[in-house]
């Protein structure tokens, strides 16, 4: 059903495949040329599996475009007819079958329980928004989270010596900014925006190797501007942290919650804040923010960070600072 | 008569932890703290006491019967004036036990609203896709 609605059953290149693992799940990726091959494989690159090594996949995700002059295909043209500025999702369940439209990223993607399949469709790439060259198929993964226990949560996320905290808080709360600043530092590296969360061990699991930044955050980290692999025009910037060789890791045991707020102080402080504070803010952002996300994701959120301790960090003006105190934080959890 | 609410699902999700309570609101896009005091009144509500029960339940602790019932009735038409509870049906013949009195606080919060999901998951109809079936 899913195929055909996708059109992944006419000739499928067999060329352009990438494998990658996340934690023990195997995906393979389908690519339907290899342009979109190079910008879908980058954002995960720190989690492919190296050629020999695969198994059998636990999910396949077929991403394709159309070539040039081709028609899109006819359920993408009702859902973008379907679509408006104020209708910015649409989502259908059929029998656990998923599919959804964003009208901003005119992305389509579905995702097909019992098969273990998910699609993932634009028309043409030079559509695709910044943000989901940065982080694409967030849907697709959140499903697949769901069907291993885990929740994708809104979040970012460092780490040191084998400790990982989650750094969480509405947009300009200075929590990209803390998590790109800290891996320039030294610190690992799990994600700016969105990680995984796995309830069951306890553990943070990286998905993307991205990192995303206001264009007028650069004044705080100049190598940002030199780094931006998109245009000025885009309302963001990104880059790749392999660019800077940092230290990106796949997982680590979670640790602590760190919700920073931009103090405008001369010194970086922290107190430590009741759980039910953290688990409000992470599952409150984390469900908003991801379709079709409700109980389930609560409830995962609320047994990981029932174990781990929660810290309120009012950051000073001094990134050398601000990187002091989180090493200082961090390594004493 | 007596007055029973219930948790207005599938709309609102809850969570404890700790001694506290995490309450979300999927339609409105707000998200609420309950104290430990107001947790607890949530949970005994839920677990299908009327607000009669509950009230009856309650120990003084330094306060007057009348701050109590005010309290106690400002906190469930609270809950319903933002669609967090709704009116049930039946009494379940639920037993309180004996709960000392504290001031029921909620923290609301309502930052989410601008990400809300306004477009829910739909079922499809048999027209299938995008079509969306009629709600039961």
């Amino acid at each position: 059903m899913m195929d055909q609605l996708f059109s992944i059953h006419s000739p499928w290149p067999k060329t352009y495949k990438a494998d990658l693992s996340i934690a023990s799940v195997h995906i393979r990726m389908h690519f339907i040329s290899q342009e979109s091959q190079q910008i879908f494989t980058r954002p995960f690159r720190h989690l492919l599996i190296a050629e020999g090594m695969e198994s059998t996949p636990d999910l396949q995700i077929y991403i394709r475009h159309d070539k040039p002059g081709q028609t899109p295909l006819e359920v993408w043209r009702q859902f973008d007819q379907n679509s408006t500025e104020e209708r910015q999702r649409q989502l259908y369940n059929k029998d656990g079958q998923v599919l959804l439209y964003q009208h901003d990223s005119k992305v389509l993607a579905g995702y097909d329980r019992h098969t273990q399949k998910a699609y993932y469709y634009i028309p043409k790439l030079d559509m695709l928004p910044f943000y989901e060259k940065a982080a694409p198929m967030r849907m697709i993964f959140h499903h697949l989270a769901q069907s291993q226990g885990w929740s994708l949560v809104h979040s970012a996320s460092i780490g040191l010596d084998n400790k990982g905290v989650l750094l969480i808080g509405a947009g300009g709360s200075g929590k990209t900014t803390t998590a790109l600043s800290a891996a320039f530092s030294g610190f690992t590296y799990l994600g700016d925006d969105y990680v995984l969360l796995n309830p069951q061990d306890n553990t943070i699991l990286s998905l993307y190797q991205s990192g995303k930044f206001r264009w007028d955050s650069s004044q705080i980290l100049e190598e940002l501007n030199n780094l931006a692999v998109n245009p000025r025009t885009d309302k963001k910037g990104f880059f790749f942290l392999d660019e800077i060789d940092a230290n990106v890791s796949k997982s680590l045991p979670f640790c602590g919650i760190v919700i920073p707020k931009i103090g405008g102080l001369e010194s970086t402080t922290f107190h430590r804040i009741p759980s039910a504070k953290a688990l409000l803010f992470l599952s409150a952002s984390t469900i908003f923010q991801m379709p079709g996300s409700g109980q389930a994701t609560l409830k995962n959120i609320s047994k990981a960070i029932q174990h781990v301790p929660a810290y309120e960090v009012t950051l000073g003006n001094h990134t050398k600072e601000i990187n002091q105190q989180l090493r200082k934080l961090i390594k004493g959890l | 008569m007596s007055r029973i609410l219930r948790p207005n699902e599938p709309s609102v999700i809850s969570e404890p932890m700790d001694e506290e309570l995490v309450v979300i609101n999927l339609e409105s896009g707000c998200y609420y703290n309950l104290n430990p005091a107001a947790a607890k009144l949530w949970l005994r509500l839920e677990s299908g006491a009327s607000i009669e029960k509950v009230l009856e339940a309650q120990q003084l602790n330094g306060h007057s019967k009348e701050e109590m019932t005010e309290a106690l009735n400002t906190f469930c038409q609270y809950l319903q004036e933002e669609n967090l509870m709704i009116p049930a049906g039946e009494d379940n013949d639920v037993t309180c036990q004996p709960m000392e009195f504290d001031e029921p606080e909620i923290e609301k919060f309502s930052d989410m609203q601008e990400m809300l999901l306004l477009d829910p998951i739909h079922e499809v109809s048999e027209m299938g896709w995008p079509n969306e079936a009629e709600k039961k």
